[in-house]
């Protein structure tokens, strides 16, 4: 089973450090919620009854996760100073780089819930699927997904068309 | 600019950065832990909290349990009255502690967002409730045991009269003093409490909106 989980992350690590990156955008504590991440990844895996792609299993439980983490600091506020040498938070220096920050910064701006719908709309997850992990209607997923399109398309400071 | 370029923006951004972004993380001695290293200082924290209030009234009872029952003494009610109130203080923040703790290592990752939203705000929610009244309890039997103290020792006294008003300010100071903390509560949570009701309002089915 350990050989079966290693292998499905290694196959979807693109996805789990895309969830990482938008949810704890310059982050110092990114890499140890990537870890808190991939570990309850595998305390859940024996749960997974192959009801649905391994794919959408790994987005529920990686967005619950994620946002589990931010709203536990408010309950549990870090107390440890950590020193600037352990954690260094690396500057943009290329211009893709440039881009992929305005993008991040740009969908920071979005609610734990919208962050989470768009990744999924943007990772070209079906209605479907994203009405499985959120827990909404597929009609109401269409709905909120126009939305936060629009919100993010006016945060980006594009002319919507 | 339409829509489904936001699609392109975002695989355009990625297409260069599917190497491994952490390659420090071992995924076979990961597995092993039951926390990564933050979360489980974290979890230390709670647990050795939890463990020192517990080992306190673990004392507290041992200790008044020796008094009384192996070496017999015998108190007047205004002496063990401050007793139990410190015994009560223990066991108040023992149980606090603990819930607190529980709380914050309980997950629901396999629910669906909506559902483990409901579910968070329902742990906060117990938060509240136990401190509430745990608090409650223990500022009300205060304010008994100061009201009853005053009634047996102080009222009689020379000094009994004038210490009236004091007493009566420091017993409403008390008895206001679990709304007091409740409010606080939802001070301190206000930006967690308004972000799990937008978070509930906007996965709500639009007709359960109005």
């Amino acid at each position: 089973m350990e050989k079966e989980f290693i292998e499905i992350i290694e196959k979807h690590q693109g996805i789990l450090h895309k969830i990482c990156n938008i949810y704890f955008y310059r982050n110092p504590y990114k890499e140890d919620y990537y870890q808190e991440m991939l570990i309850r990844l595998w305390n859940a895996y024996p749960g997974f009854n192959q009801q649905s792609t391994i794919s959408t299993w790994l987005f529920r439980v990686a967005l619950n996760t994620a946002i589990d983490l931010i709203r536990k600091e408010h309950i549990q506020p870090k107390y440890i100073e950590l020193s600037k040498n352990e954690y260094i938070i690396p500057e943009p220096d290329d211009d893709e780089s440039g881009n992929r920050d305005k993008l991040y910064q740009a969908i920071n701006h979005l609610s734990e819930v919208e962050k989470a719908i768009i990744i999924l709309y943007l990772e070209e997850y079906e209605y479907k699927e994203i009405a499985a992990i959120t827990g909404m209607s597929e009609s109401n997923t269409g709905v909120k997904i126009t939305r936060i399109k629009n919100k993010l398309i006016k945060i980006l400071g594009y002319e919507h068309k | 600019m339409n829509t489904n370029d936001l699609k392109s923006i975002w695989h355009d951004v990625h297409k260069n950065h599917q190497t491994e972004e952490y390659p420090n993380v071992n995924m076979g001695e990961l597995i092993r832990m039951k926390h990564s290293t933050i979360i489980a200082r974290v979890v230390a924290d709670l647990k050795l909290k939890s463990l020192l209030y517990a080992i306190s009234l673990i004392l507290y009872l041992g200790l008044m349990i020796y008094a009384f029952a192996y070496l017999g003494v015998h108190l007047s009610t205004g002496s063990i009255i401050p007793l139990s109130l410190a015994g009560l203080f223990l066991f108040i923040k023992t149980i606090s502690e603990i819930n607190r703790f529980i709380v914050f290592i309980k997950t629901a990752d396999t629910m669906s967002m909506k559902e483990s939203t409901f579910f968070f705000r329902e742990k906060l929610n117990r938060i509240k409730r136990v401190d509430f009244v745990s608090y409650f309890l223990f500022f009300y039997l205060c304010a008994g045991g100061i009201f009853y103290g005053y009634l047996t020792d102080l009222k009689n006294s020379i000094w009994g009269h004038e210490m009236l008003p004091f007493l009566i300010v420091l017993c409403i100071f008390l008895l206001s003093m679990p709304w007091w903390l409740n409010h606080q509560h939802n001070q301190r949570y206000k930006d967690l409490y308004a972000s799990l009701s937008d978070s509930a309002n906007f996965l709500q089915e639009p007709t359960n909106q109005l």
